[in-house]
């Protein structure tokens, strides 16, 4: 699935969920069983299509100030909003904390790697305030996590 | 895979420390030496209150404008008769404040004078005739700023025209947008200086000094703004509604209303706000602000950015949804004597601030210092007391921190958008964390958690080095007393700015440049400080405490927890006492090792410069962090097994 919308055009990826899960399960066994590596850590994309989505015209969900909902939008928000309205937030969100020098490269989450992150964090009870840029942030540090298996793996 | 798991481990522990990130304009920080061009100078140093009495008596620079109700004398003088009589509180964890009959008396004569001389009936447009020096005394009564209120969100005077567009393409309001719209956002705003030119193109990596293209002059510089009252909650700035009753300013916005109900997309439609800050100051170099309440922000009570010289004294930061006060990129920035609760995110949030430690930039900042200090405060009944990222060079000193979900936490998780990685030099010393066992997370919390943290913990630190923790009481907490966890650079992603080359930690080239150097010593664990009393406060919005006056002991969860980074050096946990006053009663994960002033492998070290974390341990610790953390991310939040960070531990044994 590919994201196309406004300015930006980013790559959709498969979804890490199940491989994240079976990483995170693996660094658990590796931690108690002294760094066993089997069980590999693959991505799987939940069965949801490659395609591409145009999310131009799409407004993000929450409220707007100055231009973007990314200060203010919540998971009870996000629950609320189809799947246009979710890619159009996180287009939003991601744009908002990138860094604001050129040069400087900071970790971004994909598409679907920040769904689950707040598909996740909106689960738990009483969450409906939570503030996505802020979960969108602490997401972040899985994401590196992810990758770090990854290439572990790919080893 | 021991890598990873080391790595892995890091970043799980580092998530829910994540106090923020910061959605503005890009920042810089202010030239630290004064500004020369206006008399006396602005900035340079924390600016030195003036005087009530002077705004009456003409004495010191400046024209003074007066804010006042038709009912602001009498609730004076009724308020003084009060503190006469019955005394008040500056503070809850406070003694009683009783007014002398001499300065019950001076407090009426100044405010009958204040009252003569009262001209306005807007603090906004007070302040908009103000200039540098100037002062405004604002007279008891609630100031609710009508004409504030009425101006619209997204004003189509500066939306879209002065949106800053990012390189990420983001958009962020300018500081031109600020000064235009000025009551866009904000119930009131100060500009301190003129809006010049353009901000620069694409913003300057190295982040001392605002650009001079657009650095105007100084047109409101050690602008003061006070309340005449006798306590701080007797000049209410309100940007809230909905109260029960509005005049109490314990009052929350939306009245009864569930938390959830208050956050509408459109702003005119929630029946709890009408603002999103109540008081901002935009490079307000010499700024004073003292005894009033700020309460009911759909975001921040105060907030401040890109100022050089700031004091605020004798402040309340009541029911302000996100942050309660809001510093960002500002040097020579003091807060004392506040009191705030009612947050989602934290009472107060010191964020980037300049580096002025060990490794700082000795042309720009020639003596080490601390920047920002907040001290004497009461930090309360809100996901956090304090949270800060890249909070630099900052000290934390003799303050409260009870009945929230976590009491302090800093991070270096949100280096994008903070200029200042990795965090340094932080001193907190001569504070008490106290009964921070609130559920924020339940059902019928009064205000709506932003963020996720371990109920339970007096102070969390997960990424800071050459920090000092010490001579501090930390008792009933029954998660964790202390927590340090390392955050490596991975996790922070590349620094907003450049970032400095050295760090306190020798393995910088490798995965960490956190955590190291953090020393905690002179603490007292468990103990009940020696005449401790309870007071309702404490138990605000269901807290639980075991503190109830009859105990000399309290312990929490476990005293110190460290998840012991491999790669980590320096840290140790010295000369501190458990609850019986020795070393033999501190709790601690790694436990205390069988010899004083050494750092044994295995145990929580006490001899600095030995001291190394351990691979066997930190592996250790990986099942419980993981279990929380991966929660996140692996869709397994309903898991039987699943973290239970979110709801109060368990009262710990011998409480």
């Amino acid at each position: 699935m590919r994201l196309v919308g406004h300015a930006v055009q980013a790559e959709r990826r498969l979804r890490p969920s199940k491989a994240l899960a079976a990483a995170a399960l693996l660094l658990l066994v590796a931690v108690a069983g002294c760094g066993s590596n089997d069980g590999g850590a693959t991505a799987d994309d939940n069965g949801r299509p490659d395609t591409v989505v145009d999310i131009s015209g799409t407004d993000p969900v929450g409220p707007k100030v100055a231009g973007s909902v990314a200060a203010l939008v919540t998971c009870s928000d996000w629950k609320g909003a189809d799947e246009n309205q979710r890619l159009a937030t996180i287009d939003d969100i991601r744009k908002q904390l990138a860094p604001q020098d050129s040069g400087i490269k900071i970790p971004e989450l994909t598409d679907d790697e920040a769904e689950e992150a707040f598909d996740n964090a909106c689960k738990i009870e009483s969450s409906d305030g939570f503030r996505l840029y802020k979960l969108y942030a602490q997401a972040v540090g899985f994401v590196t996590l992810k990758r770090a298996i990854e290439a572990d793996d790919g080893k | 895979m021991v890598r990873l798991v080391g790595t892995a481990l890091a970043i799980a522990a580092l998530a829910t420390t994540a106090a923020s990130a910061h959605l503005e304009r890009p920042s810089y920080w202010p030239d630290p030496t004064a500004d020369t061009s206006v008399s006396p100078p602005a900035g340079g140093a924390v600016p030195k209150a003036r005087s009530l009495k002077s705004a009456v008596t003409g004495k010191g620079p400046g024209d003074v404008r007066v804010v006042c109700k038709r009912t602001s004398l009498d609730l004076a003088l009724a308020s003084i008769r009060q503190a006469r009589r019955q005394g008040f509180h500056l503070r809850p964890s406070q003694p009683v404040t009783v007014y002398s009959k001499k300065k019950a008396r001076k407090m009426r004569r100044i405010n009958k004078a204040l009252a003569e001389d009262c001209e306005y009936r807007s603090i906004q447009a007070a302040v908009d005739d103000s200039g540098n020096n100037d002062r405004i005394v604002i007279m008891p009564g609630r100031y609710t700023e009508p004409k504030s209120r009425k101006a619209p969100l997204n004003d189509p005077r500066c939306n879209p025209s002065m949106l800053l567009q990012t390189q990420s393409g983001a958009q962020a309001p300018s500081y031109e947008y600020q000064a235009t719209c000025q009551n866009d956002q904000n119930l009131i705003h100060v500009t301190g200086r003129a809006v010049a030119g353009d901000p620069l193109p694409e913003p300057r990596p190295d982040r001392h000094g605002i650009p001079e293209q657009e650095l105007g002059e100084c047109i409101r510089c050690n602008l003061q703004i006070e309340g005449s009252g006798v306590k701080p909650e007797d000049v209410l700035l309100d940007a809230g509604k909905g109260y029960e009753n509005p005049k109490d300013p314990t009052a929350r916005p939306g009245g009864d209303l569930p938390a959830a109900e208050c956050a509408t997309d459109a702003d005119e439609e929630s029946p709890c706000w009408a603002k999103h800050v109540v008081l901002r100051t935009d490079r307000t170099d010499g700024f004073v602000g003292r005894n009033f309440l700020m309460r009911g922000a759909r975001e921040h009570g105060f907030y401040t950015e890109e100022t050089d010289g700031i004091l605020l004294d004798r402040v309340k930061f009541f029911w302000n949804a996100d942050y309660g006060h809001l510093s960002f990129t500002t040097d020579h920035n003091v807060v004392q004597n506040c009191d705030g609760f009612g947050s989602g995110d934290a009472v107060v949030y010191p964020g980037a601030a300049p580096q002025t430690g060990e490794f700082r930039d000795e042309n720009f900042y020639p003596e080490q210092r601390y920047n920002t200090v907040i001290r004497r405060c009461d930090l309360h009944g809100s996901a956090m007391g304090y949270s800060g990222s890249m909070g630099n060079s900052t000290r934390v000193t003799h303050n409260r921190f009870y009945g929230n979900a976590n009491g302090l936490t800093t991070d270096t998780l949100s280096a994008g958008g903070h200029p200042g990685f990795p965090a340094d030099g932080m001193k907190i010393d001569h504070n008490w964390f106290y009964a921070n066992n609130l559920d924020i997370y339940r059902e019928d919390n009064p205000f709506d958690a932003l963020v996720p943290q371990p109920v339970g913990t007096g102070f969390f630190w997960a990424g800071n080095n050459d920090g000092n923790f010490s001579n501090n009481w930390v008792f009933d907490n029954w998660r964790q007393g202390t927590m340090l966890v390392a955050v490596p650079d991975a996790v922070a992603g590349s620094p907003e700015g450049e970032t400095d080359p050295q760090t306190q930690c020798p393995t910088s080239s490798s995965t960490y440049s956190t955590s190291c150097g953090n020393q905690y010593f002179g603490n007292h664990m468990g103990q009940v400080p020696p005449g401790f009393r309870p007071y309702p406060e404490l138990e605000m919005f269901g807290n639980q405490t075991t503190l109830d006056g009859s105990s000399e002991t309290a312990p929490n969860g476990v005293d110190f927890w460290w998840d012991e980074a491999t790669a980590n050096t320096g840290n140790c946990w010295y000369d501190n006492e458990g609850s019986d006053g020795t070393r033999d009663t501190v709790t601690a994960s790694p436990p205390v090792g069988p010899a004083e002033n050494e750092s044994v492998p295995g145990f929580l070290p006490e001899k600095c410069a030995t001291s190394m974390g351990s691979a066997s341990g930190y592996s250790s610790k990986s099942p419980g962090l993981l279990v929380c953390f991966g929660l996140w991310e692996t869709d397994n939040v309903d898991a039987p097994a699943g973290c239970d960070w979110w709801d109060t531990p368990s009262k710990p044994n011998g409480g």
